[in-house]
């Protein structure tokens, strides 16, 4: 059961204030603002889109659910609070999957909508039952993707393997030929192919032999090729010893050479060679060779940059088994979990909500996403209900101490307008028309985080003129062009009405997306004079009609 | 992997025109492209562009059916002339060797546009 901070009683009295219809404030108001709070919350978790159709109703159930609840909403105990909470988990996380699997959470997402009422509220033994499968079905996504995330912390193992075992057999060829001579193809050779094809064979039986036969023949290559740099005694012995062994390593070359070897064909013909080099080295003297060098270790195995020291301390600050907004370049922000670091790599591994690996990250990327903030912690689900009803509160009392002071405005001044109203519509025909709508208690700022910028503002607009924009609104088309003021861009285009939903999103003329309104945020800025409509959008279906029709033409 | 799409894909070469820049009231004028998809499916298209374009554009397209094609002669006459509808650019790359670019789009949904009728329209196709 989730614990509130201990002045929870405190918040409650407040909420009491709100929601039993005191004055100076308007419940109606309250509830709305409410309403709007709770939609924020849910929008700060950026849900996969493929919820959308589902989340305007469950959003408009839960905040109708807990203003139900009156000051009884702060209660832990409350059966809606303990779904609200595992649902706050899941809405960041989920993503669409195949099969069962990804249809589980939508399903029981339409279970909570089917959800029987009794006097207004939700049916709290249902409820809890709900929450309970809910949670079972967290448990086993969790116990599935940590599984997944084992298997693939393994592979990341198994690659480490990997390059220890290239290290060793580069160290091996280095030791056996450095400072040998050979010819210079077999060198070039040895370089390129052997010490990268030969690094998956290590790790198999059959692959190990392979690899065995032929560090078994360049042991003899690192001798067959001396005597033309030796001393004319040393010639003398290299000679004798070229005609008692050679042979013998000669008949050894076979098939056996090219098992596992991933081009057979390259091998073979490289494989004759060096029989025909050894058979001359036999009859006539070794030919023309050179000094091996060694291998550089570095360019055969995986260069892995190390983190600077400021980005193991930038980075050091994510928790392995935490979830996180990420935002690369150009694509939208989705969910994380930092499942694995590598502190030896410097690599940052994250998966998604059923445990498949999303991205590795550098130190150095942890740290630029970090710092231009596009990798965020997921808010802790616990939390978030008791955040938002603490900024609700904060925002009513701001909001009731307006109205007191706008109250007591009113009785010094006969003609009850604002300084800064005053300043910002002097000239307007809608403050001349409506000179009572200036007097309204519609002194209510945005709720902070929709639009700081409003926040100052005041509405002018009447009712009636907000009720007329409103149908403006709906009956705008797509390419509609609406002028936001103090709002960069200005000029932004509808380009998508949302279906079952009251999204309106907006873009630049070049399609870049600028916002996504709800039809009551549009309208607040309407009555604050801070948006008004250019054009209603009929130009795109015109022009293209007359384009198509040119070219049937 | 660019493509992202898990429906059935047709290759269909339609005439795809895309409004690429939109006038704006008072600055700017339209930019319109025209070209052929490579490949449609109920929830998106690749296509052909003769320009770069960046992900998360929203662009307002329209797929053109020709007259008497064999899909609408299959479609008992019943096609629409054209799908009004809206897509975002997913991704883009350069075509080798050419100065087109294959560009992956996904349709989003929306009122006002053909999108239900797009996708019933595949789905009689398929």
């Amino acid at each position: 059961m989730p614990a509130f901070p201990e002045h929870t009683e405190v918040l409650a009295t407040k909420l009491k204030r709100f929601t039993n219809n005191q004055k100076p404030l308007n419940v109606a108001e309250s509830k709305e603002t409410f309403i709007r709070f709770y939609q924020q919350l849910i929008d700060q978790l950026t849900p996969h889109c493929d919820l959308n159709n589902q989340l305007p109703a469950v959003t408009e159930r839960l905040a109708d659910g807990y203003w139900a609840l009156g000051s009884a909403m702060v209660n832990p105990a409350q059966p809606l609070h303990a779904f609200a909470e595992e649902l706050c988990y899941h809405l960041p996380r989920w993503l669409p999957n195949r099969g069962r699997i990804g249809r589980e959470f939508p399903t029981m997402v339409n279970q909570f909508l089917a959800l029987p009422t009794i006097g207004g509220q939700l049916d709290g033994t249902q409820l809890n039952k709900l929450t309970e499968t809910l949670q079972g079905y967290r448990e086993s996504i969790t116990t599935r993707s940590l599984a997944l995330e084992q298997r693939q912390a393994l592979a990341e193992q198994n690659q480490q393997k990997i390059q220890q075992t290239q290290r060793d057999l580069v160290a091996t060829i280095n030791r056996l030929l450095t400072g040998q001579y050979l010819p210079g193809w077999l060198s070039e050779f040895i370089r390129q192919r052997l010490a990268v094809d030969f690094i998956p064979l290590k790790v198999t039986a059959e692959g190990k032999a392979t690899v065995d036969l032929w560090l078994d023949l360049l042991r003899h290559l690192a001798w067959a090729y001396k005597s033309k740099h030796a001393s004319e005694h040393e010639a003398h012995q290299h000679q004798s010893r070229v005609y008692e062994e050679l042979p013998g390593v000669i008949d050894t070359i076979d098939q056996r050479f090219l098992v596992g070897l991933p081009d057979r064909q390259a091998y073979e013909q490289i494989l004759e060679s060096v029989m025909a080099s050894l058979v001359d080295c036999i009859r006539k003297g070794p030919e023309e060779a050179i000094l091996f060098k060694p291998i550089n270790t570095e360019i055969t195995t995986e260069k892995l940059k190390l983190s600077t020291t400021k980005g193991v301390k930038e980075s050091l600050t994510l928790t392995v088994n935490e979830w996180y907004f990420i935002r690369n370049l150009g694509e939208p922000s989705s969910t994380h979990k930092l499942f694995a670091v590598d502190a030896a790599k410097d690599l940052y591994q994250f998966s998604d909500y059923y445990g498949k690996s999303t991205q590795s990250l550098t130190g150095d990327q942890v740290t630029l996403l970090t710092a231009t903030k596009k990798l965020l912690p997921v808010p802790c689900h616990s939390e978030l209900f008791f955040k938002m009803v603490t900024a609700f509160i904060q925002y009513e009392e701001k909001r009731a101490q307006r109205a007191l002071t706008a109250a007591q405005h009113r009785t010094e001044q006969p003609k009850p307008i604002s300084d800064t109203t005053e300043q910002q519509n002097s000239g307007s025909p809608a403050a001349e028309s409506n000179p009572s709508a200036l007097t309204q208690d519609h002194a209510q700022p945005l709720p902070t985080g929709i639009n700081d910028e409003l926040a100052t503002s005041v509405i002018v607009k009447s009712e009636q003129e907000i009720a007329q924009f409103a149908d403006q609104i709906k009956s705008l088309q797509l390419g509609a062009w609406l002028q936001f003021r103090q709002q960069e861009p200005e000029q932004q285009k509808l380009t998508l009405k949302l279906p079952s939903s009251d999204k309106y999103v907006f873009t630049d003329r070049w399609g870049r997306k600028t916002g996504e309104y709800r039809l009551q945020e549009l309208l607040d800025r309407y009555a604050r004079d801070l948006l008004s409509i250019l054009s209603q959008g009929e130009q795109f279906d015109s022009k293209l009609e007359q384009i198509v029709r040119g070219q049937r033409r | 992997m660019n493509e992202q799409r898990k429906e059935i894909r047709l290759d269909y070469k339609h005439t795809i025109i895309i409004e690429l820049e939109a006038e704006q009231p008072d600055d700017g004028e339209e930019v319109i492209a025209i070209c052929h998809s490579v490949d449609v499916s109920s929830s998106g298209l690749q296509l052909t562009l003769n320009q770069p374009v960046e992900p998360n554009r929203m662009l307002f397209i329209s797929i053109i059916l020709e007259q008497n094609s064999a899909e609408q002669l299959a479609d008992g006459g019943n096609s629409p002339e054209r799908f009004n509808l809206v897509a975002e650019v997913v991704w883009q790359r350069a075509i080798p060797d050419s100065t087109e670019f294959r560009t992956g789009l996904t349709l989003l949904h929306s009122e006002e546009t053909h999108f239900a009728d797009w996708q019933a329209w595949v789905q009689r196709q398929l």
